[in-house]
């Protein structure tokens, strides 16, 4: 186990080196889908199915795809490909900094103590009933709780996004909605006044209504 | 982990049948150069170019069409198995979120973002 | 299993993921391709952390990021497109335009 972990993780880490430092796009793109692979690889050593597949389906058969399409339709000229990098050094080790003061941080507090821990969710089995606040709110757990009688994890994962956590699951939507308008609200430039030629309209003119008739009376 | 014997062994028949299918196409093809195929044809085309040629935003937008809906049916998969247990609730959950990416599907059609021209 | 042993591998993933976003900033689409990284090991440390602890809401958690990416990057995408229509580069150093 831990020796598939090892070589999972080497090449994971690996890629994304490989992939900051090509200096064309393509091969970019081409990194980050063995870093998607090599993250689902993690997941099935997590044991988690629906998420290896989710991950393969989203991330290496949409994103990777889209990202490519927009390498291919930009046509980056050649000569931006072999510059080399160039940044911000300082910030970044600044940030760099940061970020592994605040990983050594997390890694060596004590779990228990933890002030970002939060109260987990009453149940009805150990809730006493001092309070009549939240009796109310905990009422609304354990309606949910009766359904849950599914022991698959994908389940489970049903019952929390279509029941307890249904107000996420429109918002998610929302999110989608703004991302498939902003898409299309920005790219697409197409002038609406531009006369297309549509052939189909053209053959089936009658010629014979084309003509204006005016009455007698109004010449 | 032996259940998933099954799926490494796809998975190496498939980069196997990649990586034969390229060589032996880049062995068995003939390869003889002249002056005739090198030169631009009569039209003014080249006879090589760039694999990387622009193309049109059309497929872009409709890879966008086809991300947001990937992730759609990706999310039908735990209501079939475990949401259909919430019941009315769950339902109109899901049928909202159904028509809300239904709008914007619908929006994108009305601007005219699917249409070749 | 050992979830320490992910965590750091998924923060020092994370952390290349930053990095590349600062250092490289020659192009705008290798720094699209960073904040996918970094969304990615994101998701990674919610799941493990769902494991770890034997919680599902690192798994609903993991769902929202990844919906989230998909927008981020159907979003960034478009805006890359633009500019490149714009200014024929993808040079993130150009981008002044409203520094007035």
């Amino acid at each position: 186990m831990s020796s598939s972990f090892a070589l999972i993780a080497t090449g994971a880490l690996m890629s994304v080196f490989l992939m900051m430092r090509s200096k064309n796009p393509v091969h970019s793109v081409f990194y980050l889908v063995l870093l998607f692979l090599h993250c689902s690889g993690l997941l099935v050593l997590l044991g988690l199915e629906y998420f290896v597949l989710l991950q393969l389906l989203v991330y290496v058969g949409a994103l990777a795809i889209l990202f490519l399409f927009v390498v291919m339709l930009l046509d980056i000229p050649s000569t931006e490909i072999l510059r080399h990098q160039r940044g911000t050094y300082p910030v970044a080790g600044v940030l760099g900094l940061c970020l592994i003061l605040s990983a050594l941080l997390a890694f060596t507090q004590p779990l228990v103590e933890s002030p970002f821990q939060t109260s987990p969710i009453p149940t009805t089995s150990t809730f006493t009933g001092q309070n009549s606040d939240f009796v109310s709110s905990s009422r609304h757990y354990s309606f949910w709780n009766n359904y849950r009688t599914a022991t698959s994890t994908v389940a489970n994962l049903g019952i929390r996004l279509y029941g307890v956590h249904a107000d996420l699951l429109i918002i998610r939507s929302l999110l989608l909605l703004v991302a498939m308008v902003g898409a299309v609200g920005l790219t697409l430039k197409r002038p609406v006044s531009v006369p297309n030629q549509d052939v189909f309209r053209q053959h089936y003119v009658d010629f014979q209504k084309s003509l204006v008739q005016i009455p007698q009376n109004k010449i | 982990m032996t259940e998933y014997v099954g799926v490494l062994l796809y998975i190496a028949i498939a980069v196997g049948l990649g990586i034969v299918i390229l060589f032996r196409s880049y062995k068995v093809r003939p390869r003889r150069l002249d002056l005739e195929k090198a030169t631009a044809y009569e039209c003014g085309f080249e006879p090589f170019g760039e694999a990387r040629s622009p193309f049109d935003i059309g497929f872009y937008l409709v890879a966008i069409l086809f991300l947001i809906f990937d992730i759609e049916v990706a999310f039908l998969l735990p209501w079939v198995l475990g949401g259909i247990s919430t019941g009315s609730s769950g339902f109109f959950a899901f049928l909202l979120f159904l028509v809300v990416l239904t709008i914007g599907f619908v929006f994108e059609w009305q601007k005219g973002a699917l249409e070749w021209s | 299993m050992n979830s320490a042993l992910f965590l750091c591998t998924v923060v020092v993933l994370f952390g290349m993921g930053a990095l590349g976003t600062f250092l490289n900033r020659r192009n705008f689409l290798i720094m699209l391709l960073c904040i996918e990284v970094m969304l990615l090991s994101v998701n990674l440390v919610f799941l493990t952390g769902s494991v770890t602890v034997d919680d599902l809401n690192g798994q609903l958690l993991a769902l929202w990021v990844l919906t989230a990416a998909a927008a981020e990057t159907a979003l960034g995408l478009a805006l890359c497109v633009l500019y490149f229509r714009l200014r024929s580069t993808l040079d993130v150093e150009l981008i002044s335009l409203m520094k007035g």
